[in-house]
């Protein structure tokens, strides 16, 4: 699925470094500058310690599928010649979900293993724009 | 909140007043409270200047429908409109009336959604809060999408067969046959549920609810008017609410059960009630999914059991816990609980016409969501 620009983000907005980093392929979050806890999307205040102040970490690009479904309704005019889809909830190792597309489109017939292991993908849908989406990791 | 034996049998369910359920352009939010508003007064043989609370739930603005219906309750405001609202509104019903800042309050819903085209998903949705437009670019939106994903962990956790969702919503179709008020009342089988379409995967579209256009009033009294009343009383015997606002970005992943459990044990005790002495049940049904989440949440079955559970039958009318007796969200209307709250009282009176429970005494409305709550309303205090 390719959003169209009516679903793309504000490049410049609260998530700014997030985007900037996946065009360069690496995920980052918020990170509280007091008490280290994980957040994002962006937020403006700690939900661990209540406090302001943040900057940016890189995480682990790896997590676990922990849901999916999968859109056979257009709620997306831009969505809708593209249907069905699958959006993932994706775990992460270090913590925060996320949700997400498989990197690849699954076969109609077959649906995401809950439990997966996945590593992220940055795929570009547009000039500022890559998203963070997941392909399944060979088994260890 | 923490409101154990302090709310017990306090208030008495006064007044009901429901519009009809369906397609009314012409009416408004604020027209539809107001009707079902008009009937509840009727029905408790009371006068509007006898309102001296006014809690608005989904009409936008207290202010204008006092205006419109020329009220000036000492208490009044609005809560928000999701349908987690109705079982917090009658918890704040309750204490308002127990506390004794007021002796008469009015809980007054209108939904206009249907005919001003209400969309649960799409550029407008924030389900999940502000920060869902981040989700846009990955085609993640509406409420029927994350619960379908708590449906896949679900099934994928316990083995829960689609089944069990088609059987939720034949059941209460069944039971929306025999509600004159219901907007869908021509009977479907498993096999019309496992054919639908997919809307969000799991998920068919028999397994959402109904949007339509429609009013629910309830007052509540002080018990001790109980006696005047012109209907035999039905007391709120219990009321708990229980929330998992944080880290509501993303569905739970114990669906909800722990904020259930909470309320589920401060209601038992608050009403001297459990699972074994309820008649009948309404369970929030935005989705058939909830259900099943909401049964194992408030003890009706061990987690992870409520597929293998409903597929036994217990929901139906013939069943040990008919459920949803109006027809529910699924086929009735999605009065966003008020109408489980309506179908509750009316069971209790006796006055569910065809689909009435025998010997119904205690009705437990019970609802799964990131504000989990729970109403038992009862004929005895």
């Amino acid at each position: 699925m390719i959003p169209t620009p009516d679903m793309l983000p504000d490049p410049s907005g609260p998530n700014s470094p997030h985007w900037q980093s996946a065009l360069r392929g690496e995920l980052v979050v918020q990170r509280c500058v007091h008490c280290g806890a994980l957040r994002f999307p962006a937020a403006p205040l700690c939900a661990a310690c209540n406090r302001t102040g943040h900057d940016w970490q890189a995480v682990r690009p790896t997590g676990r599928i922990r849901s999916w479904c999968r859109f056979h309704r257009g709620y997306f005019p831009g969505a809708k010649e593209q249907l069905p889809y699958t959006v993932l909830l994706v775990e992460l190792d270090d913590g925060l979900c996320l949700y997400s597309n498989p990197a690849e489109e699954y076969p109609l017939g077959t649906q995401p293993a809950i439990g997966q292991a996945v590593s992220a993908v940055f795929q570009k849908v547009s000039d500022n724009i890559a998203l963070v989406r997941f392909a399944p990791l060979p088994p260890a | 909140m923490n409101t154990e034996a302090t709310l017990r049998s306090k208030a008495v369910v006064a007044g009901l007043g429901c519009t009809p359920f369906g397609v009314f352009p012409e009416e408004d939010a604020y027209t539809l409270g107001a009707q079902a508003l008009g009937l509840a007064l009727a029905d408790a043989g009371m006068a509007r200047s006898e309102i001296d609370a006014l809690i608005v739930v989904r009409i936008p603005d207290y202010q204008r429908f006092s205006q419109l219906y020329g009220i000036d309750p000492g208490i009044a405001f609005a809560l928000a409109a999701q349908g987690r609202m109705s079982g917090l509104a009658m918890e704040l019903g309750a204490s308002i009336v127990a506390s004794g800042a007021a002796r008469n309050v009015a809980i007054v819903y209108g939904n206009d959604g249907r005919s001003t085209g209400a969309r649960y998903g799409g550029l407008a949705d924030r389900y999940s809060g502000e920060g869902a437009t981040h989700w846009f670019p990955y085609g993640m939106t509406s409420p029927g999408a994350a619960h379908a994903m708590m449906y896949a962990a679900h099934s994928h956790q316990y083995g829960t067969s689609p089944l069990a969702l088609a059987n939720i919503a034949v059941t209460f179709r069944e039971h929306a046959a025999l509600n004159p008020a219901a907007v869908f009342r021509k009977p479907i089988t498993i096999e019309d549920h496992q054919s639908s379409r997919f809307i969000a995967e799991p998920f068919r579209l028999y397994d959402y609810c109904q949007i339509n256009d429609g009013g629910v009033a309830l007052i509540l009294a002080r018990a001790e008017r109980a006696r005047d009343l012109p209907h035999r009383p039905v007391y709120v015997r219990g009321v708990e609410v229980a929330t998992r606002l944080s880290g509501s970005q993303f569905p739970p992943a114990d669906y909800w059960h722990a904020p259930m459990r909470q309320a589920a044990r401060s209601i038992y005790a608050m009403a001297g009630l459990g699972p074994d002495d309820m008649d009948g049940l309404m369970i929030y049904d935005n989705f058939s999914a909830t259900v099943l989440f909401a049964l194992e949440g408030f003890g009706y079955c061990a987690p992870g059991e409520s597929g293998p559970w409903v597929c036994d039958g217990n929901l139906s009318l013939r069943g040990r816990y008919p459920a949803n007796t109006h027809g529910g969200h699924l086929s009735e209307s999605y009065m966003q609980g008020f109408g489980h709250l309506a179908e509750a009282v009316r069971q209790i009176r006796g006055d569910a016409g065809d689909r009435q429970i025998p010997g119904a005494h205690n009705i437990h409305y019970l609802c799964a969501a990131a504000i989990c709550s729970s109403v038992i309303f009862s004929d005895s205090p």
